[in-house]
């Protein structure tokens, strides 16, 4: 494998913070992450994370979203894809 | 790449030592108002007792551990699964720990299956959980 690449989970914030693309939500906390790391990323890399929301729930009095997510580059080759539960704060403040 | 063979169940890990400054979370996360990760008197608003680092930073010192014993077999072909217990704040110093609890064929290869966990300078575990990856 040819260096130099990227530590695997460097774009890991980029799908993190993609709620914030569609929706006004609140501040939370991370609660779970799922990686799968199958193309290594490299510098000059053009890439793009997208995803969806599959799941919300409420657990003691908490709410709790799930999205799942790819990292793709240019050419559309998935490189990461995982899924993340966030906690979402009650009110309308930033986290 | 890591050789199968030299792996074995059971096998401890070196544990990385991670001491986290908010210097690195100011880096990682990014400096703004109204953040419990940079910005301390809001953090102690809403009941921390300093700022927060991400636990997306334990994701990393992890994906470390993991490369450091299976190399590019973590790089492509790697998976984590990591459950946030208890927050990492501003100061904490980490322990990234591991053990290997599994050896499975895989395709040729041999995908090595590791317990693994951070915990903080009181020995309370921060984050848990399982990640693997391909021994050749």
């Amino acid at each position: 494998m040819a260096a130099p690449i990227a530590h695997p989970t460097l774009l890991g914030n980029q799908a993190l913070r993609l709620r914030h693309t569609k929706f006004t939500v609140h501040g939370g906390l991370h609660a779970k992450q799922e990686f799968e790391f199958l193309e290594p990323i490299r510098p000059g890399m053009r890439v793009r994370s997208r995803g969806k929301v599959i799941d919300k729930y409420e657990r003691r009095g908490k709410q709790y979203m799930v999205t799942e997510f790819v990292t793709e580059d240019e050419n559309g080759t998935v490189l990461v894809r995982g899924r993340f539960t966030q906690m979402l704060f009650r009110d309308e403040e930033e986290g | 790449m890591a050789v199968a063979k030299e792996i074995t169940v059971g096998q401890v890990l070196p544990p990385l030592e991670k001491q986290v400054t908010q210097r690195q979370i100011d880096a990682y996360s990014g400096v703004r108002p109204r953040s419990i990760h940079t910005d301390e008197a809001w953090a102690r608003q809403r009941g921390f007792r300093t700022t927060l680092a991400q636990g997306m930073m334990s994701t990393a010192y992890i994906s470390e551990l993991m490369t450091r014993l299976l190399g590019e077999g973590f790089i492509k072909g790697g998976k984590m699964a990591v459950t946030f217990i208890k927050p990492v704040y501003a100061g904490d110093r980490l322990r990234v720990c591991g053990v290997v609890r599994e050896l499975v064929p895989e395709n040729g290869a041999t995908r090595v299956v590791v317990e693994v966990w951070c915990e903080n300078q009181n020995g309370d575990k921060t984050t848990v959980g399982t990640a693997s990856g391909l021994a050749y």
